[in-house]
């Protein structure tokens, strides 16, 4: 489990790095990048919960991330055209 | 087009077939008009940019003004207003109204003949751009830089807010994220503003 949370903890990092990438560094491609490897990452940490057999814990966690960043990718494309 | 219109033939008389097209040979050439068409282009960027009650208010005002002296004292009016009007919309109207009385035959164009006109020049003008922007900085080139600018802070926030959602392992986690991916944006926008600033200070 530790081993878990410490990749999850990495894989925040990225989701910032991709942040800065975009934002700071004013880079798309880098930024896409970072996320892809990030991407890389979390099949990987669904691999390691699979393995202690908790994946539905996983999906349940994921799934509000996921709901969350599809209501702040709506935000940021509406909220110009309001 | 029809935009274009409104500043060159705001005092419209009644319109008579086929006028526009004795002008195609004329306008290509003359410098005024020229310097109109490219402070169109950046007044369709600019209007992209400002609120669109702000820009009914302009258009307002500008259909009123009935000369080029009046559309000139407003032009001090307007820039000194809370309204932040763009600078190249003005210029554009007194571009506009010094092309009208030049060409008085522009006042008896329908809008259909004003889209073919201006349609058939803006290619050879973009083409004339292009020979003479390689060493020069083009004019509007500070309005592209902008545009960019705002369009990567835009890009940035939809892949940084995708990489919130699928990268981060809580829901809160994605909301924390998610409000640092706006304050990033925020401050994205407000440095592409400082820039086109600095850079129109350097352009005028």
């Amino acid at each position: 489990m530790d081993t878990i949370k410490k990749w999850e903890t990495y894989s925040i990092f990225l989701a910032l790095a991709v942040a800065f990438a975009g934002f700071f560094f004013k880079s798309i491609p880098i930024a896409l990048l970072i996320f892809t490897f990030g991407l890389f990452v979390q099949g990987y940490i669904f691999y390691l919960y699979k393995k202690i057999d908790l994946q539905q814990e996983y999906l349940k966690k994921k799934a509000g991330a996921v709901i969350g960043g599809i209501l702040f990718i709506a935000f940021f494309l509406l909220k110009d055209g309001i | 087009m029809s935009f274009s219109y409104l500043f060159l033939g705001c005092v419209a008389e009644d319109p008579q077939p086929k006028q526009a097209e004795l002008l195609v040979d004329q306008l290509p050439e003359d410098p005024l008009f020229i310097e109109f068409m490219n402070s169109l282009q950046k007044s369709q960027a600019n209007a992209s940019r400002i609120s669109k009650e702000d820009f009914e208010k302009i258009q307002q005002r500008v259909i009123s003004a009935s000369s080029f002296a009046e559309v000139e004292k407003d032009r001090y009016t307007l820039s000194g207003s809370n309204l932040k009007i763009e600078h190249p919309l003005l210029e554009m109207v007194i571009l506009g109204q010094k092309l009208r009385e030049k060409y008085p035959q522009l006042l008896v164009a329908n809008p259909e003949e004003f889209d073919m006109l201006l349609a058939e020049n803006i290619s050879e003008l973009v083409q004339k751009r292009s020979v003479h922007s390689a060493n020069l900085r083009i004019f509007g080139a500070c309005e592209e830089e902008f545009d960019t600018g705002i369009e990567t802070c835009r890009n940035a926030a939809l892949v940084a807010s995708a990489a919130c959602g699928l990268l981060t392992p809580t829901l809160l986690g994605a909301l924390a994220c998610g409000g640092f991916v706006y304050l990033s944006e925020l401050v994205c926008i407000d440095d592409a503003t400082k820039s086109y600033k600095t850079c129109k200070k350097y352009e005028n």
